[in-house]
C-alpha cells in the first residue's frame, strides 16, 4: 500500500492550474489504492 | 508542519506540486528546508558528491515533481526540475519524475477541459497507474503530458 504526502505550493491552492495538474494525479494514485495526504504550502 | 512531520516519516511517496515562478514560490522553498528534520545528520561522500540520507523511522523512497507553467517551452521547467532532483539526491531517495505542463492555460476554456485538456488529463491519471503498477511513469507518457497544445508562433500571436 502506498502513502503519499503531497504539497501544493501554489497560493491559488485548489483553484490553480498546478491543482488542475496535481489533482488526476493523486485521484490515479487512489485508483490503486494509495492513500494520499494533501496540503498546502502557503 | 510539526502536525506534518509524522505524516511525511510514513509516507513512501513525497509529490511536490508548484507553479514555475522565477523559480519557486516562497512558501514552498520554506516546505523543502523544513524538509531537513527527516534527514541524518551523518553525512557521506558518494560518487564525488557530499550527500545525506533519510533518519531509519522515515519511509519516504521517492520524489515526484507535478509542475504547471504559463509559458510556451517546456525548458522554462528546468530549473525547478533540477531543484527536485537535487533534493532527491541530498536525500538518497529516487527521483520519480517530473509531470510537467506547460502553457497549460491552453488546457482550459471558460472553467472547462478541452478535448486537449481532457488528453494530458488522462495521460496524468496513467502516469499515475503506472507508478503505481510499473513503479516508474514511462517516458512516452511524461511527453505526452508535456506536449505542445499550440505551436509557438500561434502562442504568441494573440
Amino acid at each position: 500500500m502506498l502513502n503519499v504526502v503531497a504539497v501544493n505550493g501554489s497560493p491559488n491552492k485548489e483553484k490553480g492550474r498546478t491543482a488542475m495538474i496535481l489533482t488526476p494525479f493523486l485521484q490515479g494514485l487512489e485508483d490503486l489504492g494509495a492513500t494520499i495526504d494533501l496540503y498546502y504550502a502557503s | 508542519m510539526q502536525a506534518l512531520y509524522p505524516k511525511l516519516r510514513n509516507a513512501n511517496l513525497l509529490v511536490l506540486a508548484t507553479p514555475i515562478y522565477i523559480p519557486l514560490p516562497g512558501e514552498l522553498q520554506n516546505f523543502i528546508n523544513r524538509l531537513t528534520p527527516l534527514l541524518e545528520p551523518d553525512i557521506k561522500f558518494r560518487e564525488g558528491r557530499t550527500r545525506a540520507h533519510m533518519r531509519a523511522d522515515v519511509l519516504i523512497d521517492k520524489m515526484i515533481l507535478v509542475a504547471s507553467g504559463g509559458w510556451w517551452e517546456k525548458e522554462n521547467f528546468d530549473t525547478v526540475i533540477r531543484i527536485v532532483e537535487e533534493l532527491a539526491a541530498v536525500s538518497s531517495v529516487t527521483f520519480g519524475g517530473a509531470i510537467i505542463r506547460p502553457h497549460s492555460q491552453r488546457m482550459r476554456k471558460g472553467g472547462q477541459l478541452t478535448k486537449d485538456g481532457q488528453e494530458v488529463d488522462s495521460a496524468i491519471r496513467t502516469a499515475a497507474h503506472e507508478l503505481i503498477e510499473l513503479g516508474d511513469i514511462k517516458g512516452e507518457t511524461l511527453e505526452a503530458i508535456q506536449r505542445p497544445l499550440v505551436s509557438r508562433e500561434a502562442f504568441f500571436q494573440r
